[in-house]
């Protein structure tokens, strides 16, 4: 048998009515399949953030009973010149550039940690998974009775050895990283399954390969590991750097955003401006900030992986 | 030999005293939901309850632990069932008439990496204007809503997987939409359609913000319901460890299905390119 | 059962890529027809217009004197084996086979005794209640067959149904369903890039390349008196030797051309053949040449090629030799069985009768071989 391979004529395009109805048909398919959920999604985007839009360019306010009006830019320029959105935004960003770093360097090490024992690596996968799966909820609730300064069990045990231990969520100094280290506790878990899924990718033989070639543990890991694990670690850094704007559960229920303003990142500023004073005009302006921020903000990140060119990173995900 | 058993032995030691650590605050509260009122607040605190007590499960249910679980029973399962009906078939639309990773996927996956305070405003001000605030029907469409992206895209990655000759094959038979969905589709991808219906069950489950803000008396979920009772000054943490025991525990026996599910997803989705 | 015809098809995928050029042809009520071509030759859109999976671009496609273009799978009442994944998964064999009777609405106890009858033609009746996944390949394919056969299908498409089962199984598949064809007296189509499978199944058969038809007729037909260059390569166990010669030259009496950098014997009577230029194509069968070691006197007018030895491989009766001339490789088979040595230098010999010739411009057939009738029997058996 010859070997060849087929070549494709490109040269005047199919005539034919058969055709363009069959395409015709085809695409009304699709349309009916999509419809109805495309129609929901969009609905539910542009309905309730159109109310969102017009709230912010007035003086929407619930609790005081003056007449709604149009204010333009107000509510943005009052927000950015106010010293609670930047400090508020700072915090965001500690949640976001901070936390999320050392998420992947303590979910690294966990990961590989679990990787390097032969048994039982899904047993304590799901275990270390634990965090993860809760409702914030009851997260925020079990730091909070085990970080009590009276009753609560770390205190009692740092106390038992002598040692004078802070108030924690209480604190002014401890309150952030306390809500940080929360954080960091919760969402860990995710970055050692991603990290896990990518050290299982790795075939053996390459690791056989490194031992033939005479390489040590240490280049091992910096010559071969890292780098394989790359793309791993930038999908990671998207999801939890978009997640980072959603943190709010647990600093509503360890801090409620104190003391003072200590704790307050710009999710729980908007809550406390919207629902705690019924400015409505002003959370809205500051949900559209967010929106731009985290849009700019992922854009940015994958804009600078994509020119690093760090493997598949840019992909379906994110 | 005997070098790499004691690594072997070091490593599973490192591992369980870690594991230890990270899971002690939620040992504690689940300890503590077994311990009478009068040992939740001794300083120094006892660590095994004296009296041990099974009082904090029935007044937890009694003071708003059974209704919470009931609304989010009722809010979840409807919003799952929702998303995974209109969600389907788009998926199927995606799946086979889009390319993988196209503007299309791309555009519905970036509304699920909303964060929720984004649009919470806009829809407490439509539910008002609608009359949908502190009520199921309200919650169910915010859930659907930020469930039902998720749930196309899982259930168009599971389809992709599907070899294109069965639905062929269907139509050679002689099926029409509705029994090539009902009789081939469905059955195939029922194990992708049971994993996005569970994780959607479980967001829904777990969320908190949108229930705090959206509903009112008439509407409780369990994470507002337990919300609710820590505005006390000292909060009855027996019962509210009781409650999250019950609400929250049998999530737990799905994580080790979640780890399995995450790192294969992950794998299938970087490892392949 | 229907007789069927297709007129000029075309089908073109989007705007670019024109995968059927203009076929014609026509397959008679009850035939087993053959398509066959390699990848990316078409066979397999042909396939797929027939069954109705794909429209047809341009052209008609009638059964029995009506037009089904415009018609569904079901309209046309045609039934499909797939080459992989042919068997609804989460169905049971009986499940399988009864999917399309439950869709045209038959009532239970017809299903039942069809599917039973099916069963047992095709000796399935111990596999009926597993599931695609506990059975093999074969038993599969025998399911997806019984499927299709069960709704007495006007024609039966067969897509590489057993191309990826392994070679026994392939060959007693192979039987079976050529057998079950014929006593059935379904039209079949079967798409295939085997020859094998082409020639021992079919009644006749269909050579594409390129989207465009190259030769229609029977096994004996195509092989014997292949049309182009490529048919009588593509065609057959063993692909055909092909010596593409240029610089024809007369030499006292004696012609010669160049090949591969070298110069062989042209035989005088193929002379003519060649074009203006002096080039000339031509080809001959492994099963028509004869070798010889150094020493042993070529025939008489005989076109005569020396190389080494590749590799000498023996095939049971046979000796298959693979000889390397300058870039091009010979295979010639050495009934004598005589040992080899690598490198070897041998000269491959073939009659002049024995020879093809092609037109160097169009690859076109010219001459056939006179002693070709009775090999392909031959080449059959050597497999």
């Amino acid at each position: 048998m010859t070997d060849y391979t087929p070549t494709l004529t490109i040269s005047r395009p199919p005539p034919g009515e058969r055709s363009k109805r069959e395409r015709a048909t085809e695409r009304r398919s699709t349309m009916i399949l999509l419809a109805p959920a495309l129609v929901f999604l969009a609905l539910m985007s542009i309905w309730p953030f159109a109310y969102l839009l017009y709230a912010s360019f007035t003086s929407y306010q619930l609790a005081v009973p003056i007449p709604i009006e149009w204010v333009g830019f107000d509510n943005f320029t009052k927000l950015l010149s106010g010293e609670r959105f930047w400090s508020s935004l700072g915090i965001t960003a500690i949640f976001a550039l901070v936390a999320v770093p050392l998420q992947i360097l303590i979910g690294l090490g966990l990961a590989m940690l679990i990787n390097s024992v032969v048994r039982g690596r899904e047993i304590y996968a799901s275990l270390f998974l634990i965090p993860m799966m809760l409702a914030p909820i009851i997260v925020g609730f079990s730091w909070n009775l085990f970080l009590n300064p009276i009753y609560g069990p770390l205190n009692a045990a740092l106390r038992g050895m002598g040692l004078s231990p802070p108030a924690w969520a209480q604190s002014p100094e401890w309150a952030l990283p306390t809500v940080v280290a929360v954080d960091i506790w919760q969402w860990t878990p995710l970055v050692m399954v991603i990290l896990l899924a990518g050290l299982r990718s790795i075939p053996p033989r390459i690791f056989e390969a490194a031992k033939v070639d005479g390489s040590s543990p240490v280049q091992t890991f910096f010559n071969i590991i890292l780098p394989m694990l790359a793309p791993y670690m930038v999908v990671a850094f998207v999801l939890r750097f978009i997640d980072s704007f959603k943190v709010f559960d647990v600093i509503y229920i360890l801090t409620r955003g104190g003391p003072g303003t200590s704790t307050q990142n710009l999710a729980y500023y908007t809550y406390d401006v919207g629902f705690g004073r019924f400015q409505f005009g002003s959370a809205g302006a500051l949900s559209i900030i967010q929106l731009i921020l985290l849009i700019v903000g992922t854009s940015l990140i994958l804009a600078l992986v994509r020119r690093r060119g760090v493997g598949a990173a840019d992909g379906g995900r994110s | 030999m005997n070098r790499s058993l004691g690594l072997t032995v070091l490593r599973h030691l490192t591992l369980i005293v870690l594991l230890l650590a990270v899971l002690s605050p939620l040992l504690w509260l689940l300890l503590t939901a077994f311990k009478p009122y009068e040992e939740l607040f001794n300083s120094p605190p006892t660590v095994m309850p004296i009296n041990g007590t099974l009082v904090n499960f029935t007044e937890g249910w009694a003071i708003g632990g059974g209704k919470g679980i009931m609304d989010s029973l009722i809010v979840s399962s409807v919003s799952t069932v929702i998303c995974l009906i209109l969600g389907f078939p788009a998926a199927y639309a995606l799946a086979r008439r889009f390319p993988p990773h196209g503007q299309l996927s791309f555009t519905i996956l970036s509304l699920r990496m909303m964060p929720p305070i984004v649009p919470v405003i806009g829809f407490y001000l439509l539910y008002q204007e609608l009359s949908l605030f502190d009520t199921y029907t309200g919650l169910i469409i915010v859930y659907t809503f930020m469930n039902l992206p998720l749930v196309i895209w899982l259930l168009a990655e599971f389809m992709r997987q599907i070899p294109k000759s069965y639905e062929e094959a269907a139509r050679v038979d002689g099926a029409g939409w509705f029994q090539l969905f009902r009789d081939v589709l469905l059955p195939l991808s029922l194990p992708g359609v049971m994993t996005a219906g569970i994780l959607a069950m479980i967001f829904a489950w777990n969320e908190f913000l949108f229930s705090l803000v959206l509903t009112g008396d008439a509407v409780i979920t369990l994470p507002k319901a337990l919300a609710s009772f820590f505005l006390f000054q000292q909060p009855n943490w027996g019962q509210l460890g009781a409650i999250g025991i019950v609400a929250f525990g049998p999530l737990l026996l799905l994580s080790y299905y979640m780890q399995k599910l995450l790192i294969r997803s992950f794998s299938i989705e970087l490892g392949g390119r | 059962m229907a007789s069927i015809e297709l007129r000029n098809v075309n089908k073109w995928y989007g705007q670019a890529v024109h995968a059927v050029k203009d076929v014609s042809f026509t397959i008679e009520d009850g035939e087993f027809f053959g398509l066959l071509g390699p990848s990316g030759s078409g066979k397999t859109s042909v396939l797929r217009m027939l069954a109705g999976l794909e429209t047809i671009t341009e052209g008609d496609m009638l059964f029995d004197g009506v037009s089904v273009a415009d018609k569904t799978p079901q309209q046309r009442n045609i039934a499909m084996v797939f080459e992989q994944n042919a068997l609804y998964p989460h169905m049971t064999a009986r499940q399988n086979i009864a999917y399309p009777l439950k869709i045209r609405g038959k009532s239970k106890a017809e299903i039942n005794e069809m599917v039973g009858d099916v069963a047992r033609m095709l000796h399935i009746d111990h596999l009926i209640d597993r599931r695609a996944s506990q059975m093999s390949g074969g038993q599969q394919q025998r399911v997806a067959i019984a499927r299709a056969l069960v709704r007495r299908p006007n024609l039966l498409c067969l897509d590489e149904p057993i191309a990826h089962l392994d070679t026994l199984l392939r060959a007693r598949l192979r039987g079976e369903l050529k057998r079950l064809q014929r006593s059935l007296g379904t039209t079949s189509v079967i798409v295939t890039h085997d020859p094998i499978e082409a020639m021992t199944m079919t009644d006749r058969l269909a050579v594409m390349r390129d989207g465009m038809l190259q030769q229609i007729g029977t096994a004996d037909e195509i092989h014997n008196r292949p049309v182009n260059a490529f048919v009588s390569q593509f065609f057959g166990l063993h692909s055909m030797n092909m010596f593409r010669l240029s610089h024809l030259r007369e030499e006292a009496g004696k012609y010669y051309a160049r090949l591969e950098g070298g110069e062989v014997g042209v035989p005088e009577s193929l002379t003519p053949l060649a074009s203006a230029a002096g080039s000339l194509i031509l080809g001959c069968r492994p099963h028509a040449v004869e070798v010889l070691k150094s020493g042993e006197q070529a025939p008489a007018d005989a076109f005569t090629v020396t190389g080494k030895v590749y590799v000498a491989e023996p095939l049971g009766d046979e000796m298959l030799v693979t000889i390397q001339v300058g870039d091009l490789i010979v295979q010639a088979f050495d009934g004598r069985k005589r040992d080899y040595a690598i490198d070897e230098e041998v000269t491959v010999a073939a009659r002049s009768g024995m020879l093809y010739a092609f037109n160097p411009d169009t690859e076109a057939t010219t001459r056939f071989s006179e002693g070709s009738a009775g090999s392909l029997k031959s080449e059959i058996r050597a497999v």
